[in-house]
């Protein structure tokens, strides 16, 4: 099936939004893992994380795919201002009710964004999204295990944390209207629909949590105004995600460099997803 | 930063899967967790070395005794 242009473009930066959220929150899970007590909680992070990569990755051998883009370039090519995560995970958690609230709202977030295009026109996307759902389910209720299980001072941690965290993900539901996505029938339910049941999820994890006011709720009811917002990547325009957040994704000590498998395309070479730079016709092709 | 640890709350949990659908469930392990959400997570994560077609969870505390070896006497007459 073919798509207009526009489409094709909203298309790839959304699926980077879903890969790259996938891609970063997986190794949230990997810098957090070594700082386990419990070997029940080790086991469960690697698992996630596991999952998590896996989600980005099968987006990034789908697109490299589909739309002809050279073998791992879009994990191994791009810059840290090139990446399309939720800027909700550039901050590192400052405690573990910190860690676990944001991995709540990343994934329940991710989840409610990628169900919109669960049941598309559009089938190799819908299908993976279905797959990726299956697996989310157990990484929901991991993290709403690991909720029930605060004490009372993580609870205090959690009342802290949460209003810092909120803004950034009900901004990352900004986005184009009209969305090209709903119109060409690849996204089959509207965001801010998708925003709200995000909302509701939200509301019943600040009414299981008595330490959180109301003041945190009505947070929920207005995203933070953001003057320059890059609606392609879903963050404030111009931003990159922290060096040391994406050194741990794509290391570039020496010794990083020779341990990683070798790649069947060089990374130098330049992609342009969004077709910004026309190609040169007369160039001779090999 | 202080990450996961024991809780008076944990409880043992086992674990029970079937790898297809003709085949009774059977034994394969045991977990440790403090509610029933993070159980069933940890069971689904932990146990993924195949495809089953059905795993289950219960709490170790749910089953009745009925024969045991280390009873006096003849085991099940005790």
């Amino acid at each position: 099936m073919s798509y207009p242009a526009e489409v094709t473009a909203a298309l790839k930066s959304e699926l980077l939004c879903i890969a790259d959220s996938n891609w970063v929150l997986g190794h949230w899970y990997v810098n957090c893992m070594l700082n386990g007590r419990e070997l029940t909680d080790f086991t469960s992070m690697a698992g996630i994380a596991e999952e998590k990569l896996g989600h980005a990755r099968a987006l990034f051998r789908f697109m490299e795919e589909h739309y002809g883009l050279a073998e791992h370039q879009l994990e191994f090519a791009r810059s840290a201002a090139g990446i399309h995560s939720m800027a909700l995970l550039d901050a590192p958690p400052e405690n573990w009710a910190d860690f676990i609230v944001t991995l709540h709202l990343a994934d329940q977030a991710l989840w409610r964004f990628s169900a919109t295009l669960r049941t598309g026109d559009f089938a190799p996307v819908a299908n993976l999204i279905t797959r990726f759902g299956e697996e989310a389910y157990f990484h929901q209720l991991c993290i709403d295990g690991w909720l029930k299980a605060l004490d009372d001072g993580e609870r205090h941690d959690l009342a802290a944390a949460l209003p810092a965290r909120l803004p950034p993900v009900l901004k990352w539901f900004d986005g184009p209207d009209p969305d090209p996505l709903l119109e060409a029938g690849i996204r089959t339910e509207p965001l801010p629909q998708a925003l709200e049941q995000l909302k509701a999820d939200i509301r019943r994890l600040i009414e299981s949590v008595p330490e959180l006011s109301d003041e945190v709720l009505e947070l929920t009811g207005s995203p933070a105004e953001s003057a320059a917002w890059d609606a392609e990547r879903r963050r404030p325009r111009g931003s990159a995600l922290p060096p040391r957040l994406w050194e741990s994704m794509v290391p570039t000590s020496e010794e990083a460099k020779l341990a990683r498998r070798p790649l069947a395309v060089s990374v130098d070479d330049n992609i342009d997803l969004f077709g910004k730079v026309k190609k040169d016709e007369t160039e001779p092709q090999f | 930063m202080s990450l996961g640890r024991s809780t008076s709350l944990d409880q043992q949990f086992e674990v029970f899967g079937r790898d297809q659908v003709e085949r009774p469930l059977s034994h394969i392990g045991s977990i440790v967790a403090p509610n029933q959400e993070l159980a069933v997570a940890r069971a689904r994560i932990l146990y993924s070395e195949r495809e089953w077609v059905e795993l289950c969870v219960a709490p170790a505390e749910s089953f009745m005794d009925c024969l045991q070896p280390g009873r006096n006497g003849v085991v099940g007459l005790a």
